[in-house]
């Protein structure tokens, strides 16, 4: 019988595992991909090999990459770029760690409160959140970007539209800044040469502007794994966990278990209640299944996986309202092409924002050339110049949005890769029913039926519609002032990133999967603690840091309400995951 | 979630009665016999039971690929789009989508079998005799046991069911590619008929819907449209990040990129090869590195 067990090792669940692990209790942490235990041997910087949906050391599919990756049915034209593994999508994150906007919180009466989503807010106050966020904030840590060339231009354009620049950790005005992010500020040579002999630590440390985030970052090279540029959890919260009973007096380290799949969460009826009993899982390599008791399960699949298994588990959902309210931000994507350099493929992959609380926002993104090319052609806008779906919307970026394809494309690409700078455009996206995830009527896999994947592409409340085309427009027109000679508008098709709140935490038990606790409100002794138990899209920012400041908010509760401990963020000092104590145990663990 | 009926379609009901109506009067009058249809695919042609079925999924990806990436070759010329300078077709770019396709997400025992069944079922009630793509009759009324003998029961191509799909998009936008140069009728279209076909499968008429449905058991019948969907944008990301990658020169022992794929070449990336690192840092904007609220 264990305490807690965690299933997924992505971005959320590691925070419960090591937040609980530190506090002395018995954590099993469950993951159903591999675990990349060095990933300099394992990785690179080359893009197939890291993001092939196929066999790329970044997909969702099992430790060996012979065997085929998991299946997953798609109802329309959209890719969800979803990886399994221990750091989940922290592993290609930008490492952005922008705070929610107060604006979406219980509670809120700023003069612009009718442009959020008052039917899904978060369930307490912005106040009572920021201990949260700033234990978080100092433990992964999260620092200010540094800057290269794109933030450079992209700041250019801000300061040329006339915008602000924001020198606080919460946004309350429109406004620019360089990014909050979990990646460590670069320090010695790195920043300032390509010689892998000068990159290697501790002649180096941080940030080395390799440009590949989206590859997984294991720079600066021969870096302790906590000292690792990137904090996607892997190198972060994991490192925390595994050495919990170096950094705690009472801690206990983490049970990491890689390579296994998730099939069902045990439960019983208990009186009235149906109460969670333990988790099942198998091993992918080998077959073989397994059975464990606990007192507590914390579900941390992400938001496509997660209410699949509730689903595969025969879990009560009295108010259909698992799997609903999926949002995704509504992505869209703005390329502009230069005379001059531009550093698009070097440096953090994105160092630069622009923040309309009640829109969205914009996120400057560096990109190397299978991605760069992928973004351009990924569009519902059909083909510049051929078909448009209905759509080709115009606007402030030169001709029809859509595809380019053909010598269009090619020429664009010819002008150089380091020419080009993109915006992403992050709506605000109200959360909406009909985008859901239910189970596949597709035969089922090894680990039972596949999630069926249903988000509409352009069904959407009629703020969201309308925020998404404000964002694109302001995108276009910060990318003209920064200098593009010309500017491209891709009308992205569902990229499904940023998903989160499909098993939303509410006020309301009538559209809300979780109390204000994160327990599923059907099943006691299951609390979920991924992106998809967040209440809404957060506004827009980008979701990691809200996920895992809430993570850290549902494990106090969790061990309040089951454990008899007490809360530690009020109490507390946080351990920074660079600590050196972390780098010494892991090294005795030969981890 | 079915919420683009509202918009028109690039074939209407007319258009796609005329054209099945059009094949089917070829086909009597004996004009589309095999004869007339020679895949030329000029190189490297597959080997194996079902050789000239990957020989058409081959002509067809790279009839794809160089949407993408035209370059100096064949499929470009024919396409309306050559190019000088290093192409992908020359560096494997079609086997490499082939390769993708076949792996990907272990799709065959869930979809690719009775929507390639389907498929070939349809272009056989259009006329279109069975050797246009690869197979005989015999292979055409036998596709599922065809395609189950080559593949194992967990992988099947998602490949072919590409292929059919383009392929029948574009007999249907342009009948005239029954017959042409090299080996498909995708790969015989203009880039902008390429386009529309891939219009076709995005937004599907319910006559091409009906196709891939009723390939389906009665449950799944709703997630054809879907499908359809899907493979309309799946086809031009996928060939865009597949040909623009390093490919197949990743050398996976030592861990780097052998010679310089051509998208390097083309778009000046890394001249030096990957790197750990790039004297790219400037400072902090306003000379700020940290930030606290008040």
């Amino acid at each position: 019988m264990r305490d807690v067990i965690v299933i997924g090792a992505g971005g959320g669940g590691p925070v419960v595992a090591a937040e609980l692990a530190g506090r002395g209790l018995d954590v099993l942490l469950l993951e159903a991909g591999p675990r990349h235990a060095d990933p300099r041997s394992q990785w690179s910087h080359a893009e197939n090999d890291a993001n092939n949906p196929t066999d790329g050391y970044l997909r969702f599919g099992p430790q060996d990459r012979r065997k085929p990756g998991w299946f997953r049915e798609w109802a329309s034209n959209l890719y969800a770029w979803q990886l399994a593994g221990v750091g989940g999508t922290t592993a290609h994150y930008f490492g952005n760690c922008p705070r929610p906007y107060p604006g979406v919180f219980q509670g809120y009466s700023g003069p612009d409160a009718a442009a959020y989503d008052r039917e899904h807010e978060f369930p307490f106050s912005y106040d009572e959140f920021v201990p949260y966020l700033e234990w978080v904030e100092a433990t992964l840590p999260v620092q200010t970007a540094a800057m290269g060339t794109k933030e450079a231009i992209t700041f250019r354009g801000c300061e040329n539209v006339g915008l602000s620049v924001q020198t606080s950790r919460t946004t309350t005005s429109v406004s620019f800044r360089p990014q909050q992010n979990a990646i460590l500020q670069p320090g010695g040579n790195a920043g300032r040469t390509d010689r892998t002999d000068l990159l290697t630590y501790p002649a180096a440390t941080g940030c080395t502007f390799c440009g590949h985030c989206f590859q997984g970052c294991y720079a600066p090279v021969r870096a302790p794994r906590n000292l690792v540029a990137k904090r996607s959890t892997d190198n972060s919260y994991v490192p925390l966990g595994l050495a919990a009973d170096a950094v705690r007096p009472s801690g206990k380290p983490v049970k990491l278990i890689a390579d296994s799949f998730a099939t069902s969460i045990n439960s019983e009826q208990r009186g009235n209640e149906v109460v969670a009993t333990g988790v099942s899982w198998r091993n992918n390599t080998t077959g073989a299944q397994f059975t464990e008791d606990a007192l507590v399960v914390v579900l941390a699949g992400g938001a496509t996986e997660s209410p699949r298994l509730w689903f595969n588990s025969g879990l009560p959902n009295p108010n259909d309202w698992v799997g609903r309210g999926h949002t995704d931000h509504f992505l869209d994507w703005v390329v502009g092409s230069f005379d001059e350099y531009t550093g698009n493929s070097k440096g953090a992959n994105s160092a630069a924002r622009v923040d309309f609380p009640g829109h969205g926002g914009i996120e400057n993104v560096g990109l190397t050339p299978a991605i760069q090319a992928f973004s351009m052609c990924l569009s519902d806008s059909g083909v510049r110049g051929v078909y448009d779906n209905g759509r080709g919307p115009f606007g402030p970026w030169d001709g029809p949005a859509g595809r380019l394809v053909g010598h269009e494309l090619m020429d664009l690409l010819a002008g150089g890769i380091d020419n080009l700078l993109n915006f992403l455009v992050i709506t605000d996206d109200h959360v909406e029913p009909r985008n859901r995830i239910t189970p596949s009527l597709f035969p089922a896999d090894e680990n039972g039926a596949p999630a069926k994947i249903d988000v509409a592409r352009r069904q959407r409340k009629s703020q969201t519609l309308a925020n998404r085309e404000f964002m694109a427009w302001r995108a276009a027109e910060i990318m003209r002032a920064a200098g593009a000679k010309k500017v491209y508008r891709m009308d992205w098709a569902p990229l499904l990133l940023h998903v989160h709140s499909s098993m939303r935490m509410g006020t309301s038990p009538v559209n809300s999967v979780l109390d204000a606790n994160g327990e599923a409100r059907w099943v006691k002794r299951l609390f979920i603690a991924d992106n998809s138990a967040l209440p809404n899209s957060l506004g827009g920012p980008n979701p990691t840091l809200s996920t895992q400041a809430l993570a850290t908010r549902t494990a106090e509760r969790m061990f309040q309400t089951y454990f008899g401990g007490d809360s530690w963020v009020d109490k507390e000092a946080p351990i920074v995951t660079t600590d050196p104590r972390i780098t010494a145990r892991l090294a005795e663990l030969g981890l | 979630m079915s919420d683009e009926n509202d918009a028109a379609t690039a074939l209407d009901r007319r258009d796609f009665l005329t054209r099945v109506a059009w094949f089917v009067a070829c086909a009597g009058a004996g004009s589309l016999g095999a004869g007339v249809i020679s895949p030329s695919v000029a190189d490297a042609q597959p080997v194996g039971p079902l050789a000239a079925v990957d020989a058409v999924v081959l002509d067809t990806l790279r009839g794809v690929c160089v949407m993408v990436f035209p370059g100096p070759d064949e499929w470009s010329r024919v396409q309306g789009t050559p190019r000088a300078g290093p192409g992908v077709i020359e560096v494997g770019g079609g086997e490499f989508m082939m390769g993708l396709f076949d792996n990907y997400l272990a799709a065959g025992d869930q979809l690719a079998r009775p929507l390639a069944l389907a498929f070939g079922q349809a272009l056989d009630e259009l006329g279109i005799p069975a050797p246009l793509l690869g197979l005989s009759p015999e292979q055409g009324r036998r596709i599922d046991q065809s395609l189950g003998y080559m593949y194992s029961d967990r992988i099947l191509p998602l490949s072919v069911l590409v292929m059919l799909a383009l392929n029948f998009g574009a007999v249907l936008v342009a009948p005239g590619t029954l017959v042409g140069p090299l080996g498909s009728p995708f790969a015989r279209l203009s880039l902008r008929d390429k386009c529309r076909v891939l219009e076709l499968l995005e937004r599907p008429i319910p006559e091409l819907v009906s196709i891939v449905d009723r390939g389906l058991p009665a449950p799944l019948r709703g997630s054809g449209t879907g499908f359809l969907r899907f493979a309309g944008g799946l086809v031009l990301e996928s060939a865009a990040f597949s040909v623009h990658s390093e490919m197949e020169m990743f050398d996976p022992r030592t861990r780097t990129v052998s010679g310089r794929p051509p998208s390097w070449e083309l778009t000046g990336y890394r001249p030096d090869g990957l790197v750990d690192g790039h004297p790219e840092l400037i400072g902090y904007y306003q000379g700020r590195t940290e930030v606290r609220d008040a």
